[in-house]
């Protein structure tokens, strides 16, 4: 198996991701919302090898499903978690573009014309894409799922808020949700026990990292930033973490904003949410 | 599922077979790295050594050399090491497809190299023009050896558009790198029918927006067949590396349809869906060097190298490594056909 780090061979410069990367698996989404909000464009050198958590597990690691229940059980947590953030995607967009509700915006964004245009295709985009996922988590033998990704609009969106006050910083955290859904698509799609499961996910997954690549466009026009990688990566920091997916018996809305406390010595944590997020989720977790 | 006809390799096999790979692999991108190294100066500091071998490195992967005409027929077998295995490893229909893929990969990095007038050895193509006139083809420029391909005159672009050009080649000369390091012999040879197809339209476009119109295209069709292959592939391991090329290609597609002058309209490039309409098959872009699977129950696929027939000598392969013989890809139509369920078990290799 061929194992590349798809951050390695060409560094094209990406703000958000770098440092998104650096970071730990713990956290790693809130903290790329907060340098992607920072509106800062330096870019950090190269990151290679940088990446300490867990670098070489996912991306073509194998799968590791052992059962056949635990396969059935992963497939549904991994479309339950993608329908779950399709939902979160939708709110986030509608917030975005001057929504109220929770996640209203401290205020009026002023977008140019295609930012707007962008925006709006992308929250129509999603809401299909929730819409369609009903169906697949049906497939992959899941119960529906109703409620946006809590962890998404809690743990990463919400803190944020407060700093989204220019068209550069809402499409900047636009562009890490977008690389982030993209990311937790792909691992999915390795986690994932047949072929046509895969290939359902990754038609949405693909679309969701032409998302990002349209919001790098209004970023950057060149266009040398939205294709940042031979290969989509799929690292643990890279997708969502192990608090974040859905799990049997939750619904988006039960994912945390924040990794659980680890279990205090004596108590065995069956619950899986296991305090690292070290990303690689555990089949049976969900108990 | 093994329902396929063909024998599978035997645990150890791929057990072997896969430690043996992640050293190829490590060939193969660099080669695929290196080749890009030439016209990607602006992005390789690094990486300047990569003249493997000194044989024209800006042609790079293979590319351009051999397609078309004799390269399918070329009956190189090897050129270097273990060539007496004229005999060839048999593949498993992962392996097609994964050899198919990779074909893919390095015509569309060919196509790029011709987009943006890189075909020409280093050197001389460069002082070409600065707005990137390609004056395409190494025709003259690029007698490596075996075949040349006809020139071709590519209208020039803006500097900026060549160097997005130039990242985009360079993915998928590295996405062909790893899907390669799925297979005992790397593929260094780039889908003839589909390098030719490109340049000749390459060839007739207007101006610019016209070549990042048939890139865009090419792009279109490549995630098609990425995730037509999604479906198709049993093993989930190969599959990942599709999975997780697909969504780049993608991304280049959005890419090349908003640079231009005439943007597309966004609606269509980000399509609610994903599809599989436009797919590239192998019945119609032939893998070259293929022998009929019934042929020999190889089981030896370590170091022999597939037969490789189309391979090109120019590719200098991976400088010793797996010396690029490209490995067949089956006649059999990988392709189209639905694949779904494919049930894959998971376990495979577990």
């Amino acid at each position: 198996m061929a194992e590349i780090d798809p951050t390695a061979p060409i560094a094209t410069p990406g703000v958000d991701r770098r440092g998104f990367l650096r970071l730990g698996a713990t956290g790693a989404v809130a903290a790329a919302v907060l340098v992607a909000c920072s509106d800062d464009e330096t870019t950090p050198p190269s990151e290679t090898g940088v990446t300490e958590p867990e670098p070489t597990e996912t991306t073509f690691a194998p799968p590791q499903t052992t059962s056949p229940e635990d396969g059935a059980r992963e497939d549904a947590r991994v479309f339950r978690t993608a329908r779950s953030i399709e939902l979160a995607m939708v709110e986030v967009y509608g917030a975005l573009l001057g929504g109220a509700g929770a996640l209203a915006l401290p205020g009026e964004v002023a977008y140019d014309e295609d930012a707007r245009a962008t925006l709006e295709l992308l929250r129509d985009r999603h809401e299909a894409h929730a819409d369609a996922l009903v169906g697949l988590v049906s497939q992959a033998g899941g119960e529906p799922v109703n409620e946006a990704n809590n962890g998404i609009l809690e743990g990463v969106v919400t803190p944020q808020l407060q700093d989204l006050t220019t068209q550069r910083t809402v499409l900047q955290l636009a562009r890490s949700l977008e690389d982030v859904a993209a990311g937790t698509y792909g691992w999915g799609a390795g986690q994932v026990t047949t072929a046509s499961l895969r290939q359902g996910l990754m038609a949405i997954g693909a679309v969701t990292a032409r998302h990002g690549a349209a919001v790098s466009l209004l970023l950057d026009p060149s266009g040398v930033d939205a294709a940042r990688t031979p290969v989509l990566d799929t690292s643990g920091p890279a997708r969502l973490p192990e608090h974040m997916l859905v799990g049997k018996g939750q619904d988006g809305g039960d994912t945390l904003a924040a990794p659980a406390e680890a279990p205090a010595e004596g108590e065995e944590g069956d619950e899986g949410e296991s305090g690292a997020d070290s990303g690689a989720p555990e089949p049976d977790s969900e108990g | 599922m093994s329902t396929s006809p063909l024998p599978r390799p035997t645990d150890l096999d791929a057990a072997a077979r896969r430690s043996f790979l992640k050293k190829v692999a490590i060939g193969g991108a660099a080669v695929a790295i290196g080749t890009q190294v030439g016209p990607l100066r602006a992005f390789a500091q690094e990486g300047e050594g990569d003249d493997g071998t000194g044989t024209g490195d800006a042609s790079g992967d293979g590319s351009a050399e051999s397609p078309g005409e004799g390269g399918a027929t070329s009956d190189t077998t090897t050129p270097g090491s273990e060539s007496e295995s004229e005999e060839t490893v048999e593949l498993t229909p992962d392996e097609q497809r994964v050899t198919f893929l990779a074909g893919i990969g390095l015509a569309a990095a060919a196509a790029y190299r011709a987009a943006t007038g890189d075909e020409a050895p280093a050197g001389e193509g460069d002082d070409e023009g600065e707005g990137g006139a390609a004056e395409g083809g190494g025709g003259e420029e690029a007698p490596s050896s075996t075949t040349t391909l006809p020139p071709i005159t590519v209208p020039p672009l803006a500097e900026p558009v060549v160097e997005v050009l130039r990242v985009f080649g360079s993915h998928h000369s590295q996405q062909a790198a790893a899907l390669g390091g799925l297979l005992a012999a790397p593929v260094d040879a780039p889908n003839s029918t589909l390098v030719t197809e490109v340049r000749s339209a390459l060839d007739g476009a207007a101006d610019e927006a016209a070549v990042l119109t048939i890139l865009r295209e090419l792009e279109e069709r490549i995630a098609a067949t990425h995730l037509q292959a999604i479906a198709d592939m049993e093993d989930v391991n190969d599959a990942k590396i599709v999975v997780t090329a697909l969504p780049v290609t993608g991304q280049h597609a959005v890419v090349l349809g908003r640079i231009g002058a005439t943007p597309t309209p966004l609606e269509e490039l980000i399509p609610e869906e994903q599809g599989t309409e436009g797919a590239l098959d192998e019945a119609a872009y032939p893998t070259e060097g293929t022998t009929s699977p019934e042929d020999t129950p190889g089981e030896s696929d370590e170091d022999t190298n597939a037969g490789g027939e189309g391979a090109d000598p120019d590719t200098s392969a991976s400088g010793g490594e797996g010396d690029g013989t490209e490995s067949s890809g089956g006649g059999a139509t990988s392709g189209t056909d639905s694949g779904a369920g494919g049930a894959s078990d998971p376990e495979s290799e577990g």
